[in-house]
């Protein structure tokens, strides 16, 4: 049903700017609405695409992290044991569509990417960590890639 | 922040003075750990009238920062004579009876602070080689500062390098305020503990924000240091690690503060008095610098998001983060 939520959105920038921008007084008041433009903009921006892009996202770190225990198999390491124990207790795929459940099942993938951390970054130069190198790389490119698709172009230097 | 509450405050601070009137109050926006309002103040004393510019620092509701006006009033009041560019102080309040929350009053000083104008400004295309040179000068200055008085100065504990006390004091802000679980940050903050450096070869006056967009400067150079809230004892090489950090090269080049090269501020800075620079030293610093940066938004963001403050800013600023993750994945890879 018109409006969706993102025209809503849209709407009420546009009122924000055509009835209260005129009357404000002070630069700091200029720069609070300016702040909520932008910030309407980033909402806008992400809405329609929110839910496919949390399913890529869990999609992408659950295949990654099953290889990530795999290559933990076997590996003796203070930090080994934890790391198993936070894959092993991985939560299934969210059963539904809606954001909040997608979103839960992101932050308990991302968690598990946290209790990697002790062993993968320093696997590049640790020898009793060689086995996790490829699996290290391929975390970093994914953190990397995430990063880079959650830049806002005008607050980046 | 009305003016006939400022001039009852200003009245009863400057009891000879008559006839007190204030004008032209404003907020300055940015600056998103302390409000900060700019006033007018003119008055009549031993027969001749005084006119003045003045600058409030005032505790927000909630910022990125715990906050210390002490620290900040005790720093400005410490430098006085040392040749690093400071306002004068006048007074501190310790509470909200005068201006609901507490605060604290400087004069203000010429200049403007924008960064990106300096940078890339024809109108200051000529005297930008000297602030770039009069940025590491200061710097140098503001490390040889005696801290021995300095009482509200945070320290590492005994025993304790700077490096692991920093280490510790924001991976607890990031324990502490993290609305969501931070693999970059953790990243970070694990290759930190694996690459401190030795201890400095004595405790220094650390600003914590040194950076273009933080001094104050005019066609005659800089002439203001501003935004002391973070500053504390530590290594010198933290504040030439932060000015480093990419996300303060305004000019979208490697110059560092958009005003020249690395190593030529290394030059400059150690020329002019400055510590030593080691370059894994100053590699753990900048990766420590876009760790803490990252971990300081995430405070700005949970004070918005459980409604503790209307300050948009604090939203927006959670936006940066991607690109400074980005810089700690390029860094520690």
């Amino acid at each position: 049903m018109r409006p969706y939520p993102e025209e809503v959105l849209k709407a009420i920038q546009t009122g924000i700017g055509a009835h209260f921008a005129p009357e404000l007084q002070s630069n700091y008041a200029r720069a609070q609405l300016a702040f909520s433009m932008l910030l309407f903009t980033i909402a806008q921006r992400d809405y329609d695409t929110a839910v496919p892009d949390v399913i890529e996202h869990n999609k992408e770190l659950r295949a990654l992290l099953a290889d990530a225990r795999a290559a933990l198999d076997g590996l003796q390491h203070p930090e080994a044991a934890s790391a198993r124990a936070a894959l092993d207790a991985l939560p299934l795929p969210a059963q539904s569509l809606k954001l909040s459940d997608l979103r839960g099942e992101r932050e308990a993938l991302r968690a598990a990417v946290c209790a990697l951390v002790p062993l993968i970054e320093p696997a590049a130069d640790d020898p009793p960590l060689a086995a996790l190198r490829d699996i290290r790389s391929r975390v970093y490119a994914y953190l990397t890639a995430d990063s880079r698709k959650r830049i806002v172009p005008i607050l980046t230097v | 922040m009305q003016p006939e509450k400022i001039a009852a405050y200003l009245r009863q601070r400057m009891p000879d003075a008559a006839d007190i009137a204030v004008s032209n109050v404003a907020r300055i926006a940015g600056g998103a750990s302390r409000e900060t309002w700019s006033f007018d103040a003119s008055w009549t004393n031993g027969g001749g009238r005084v006119e003045r510019g003045f600058i409030i620092r005032r505790d927000p509701p909630a910022s990125l920062l715990d906050g210390n006006n002490e620290l900040e009033f005790e720093l400005y009041s410490a430098l006085k004579d040392s040749g690093v560019p400071i306002p004068p102080v006048y007074w501190i309040e310790r509470d909200g009876a005068a201006l609901d929350r507490p605060f604290f009053v400087m004069g203000r000083l010429p200049g403007a602070t924008d960064a990106r104008t300096l940078v890339t400004s024809p109108q200051f295309a000529e005297v930008r080689p000297s602030i770039a040179r009069q940025k590491a000068e200061i710097l140098a200055r503001i490390h040889a500062t005696d801290i021995s008085a300095l009482r509200s100065l945070h320290r590492p504990s005994e025993g304790e390098t700077p490096a692991d006390h920093e280490i510790g004091r924001w991976e607890a802000v990031l324990r502490r305020d993290a609305l969501e679980p931070q693999p970059v940050l953790e990243m970070g903050f694990n290759w930190l503990k694996r690459h401190t450096p030795p201890p400095p070869a004595r405790l220094a006056l650390v600003h914590a924000d040194y950076r273009t967009g933080n001094f104050l400067y005019d066609e005659s150079g800089i002439t203001g240091i501003l935004d002391w809230e973070m500053a504390h004892a530590g290594d010198p090489i933290e504040d030439v690690g932060w000015l480093m950090m990419k996300s303060w090269r305004w000019a979208g080049d490697d110059r560092v503060g958009g005003l020249c090269s690395r190593d030529e501020f290394i030059r400059m800075y150690e020329e002019a008095g400055g510590a030593k620079v080691d370059g894994d030293a100053l590699k753990f610093w900048e990766v420590f610098g876009n760790v803490k940066f990252a971990t300081l938004f995430l405070t700005g963001l949970k004070s918005i998001i459980e409604g503790k403050t209307p300050d948009l800013l604090l939203a927006l600023t959670a936006f940066i983060n991607p690109g400074v993750e980005l810089e700690i994945m390029e860094l520690i890879s």
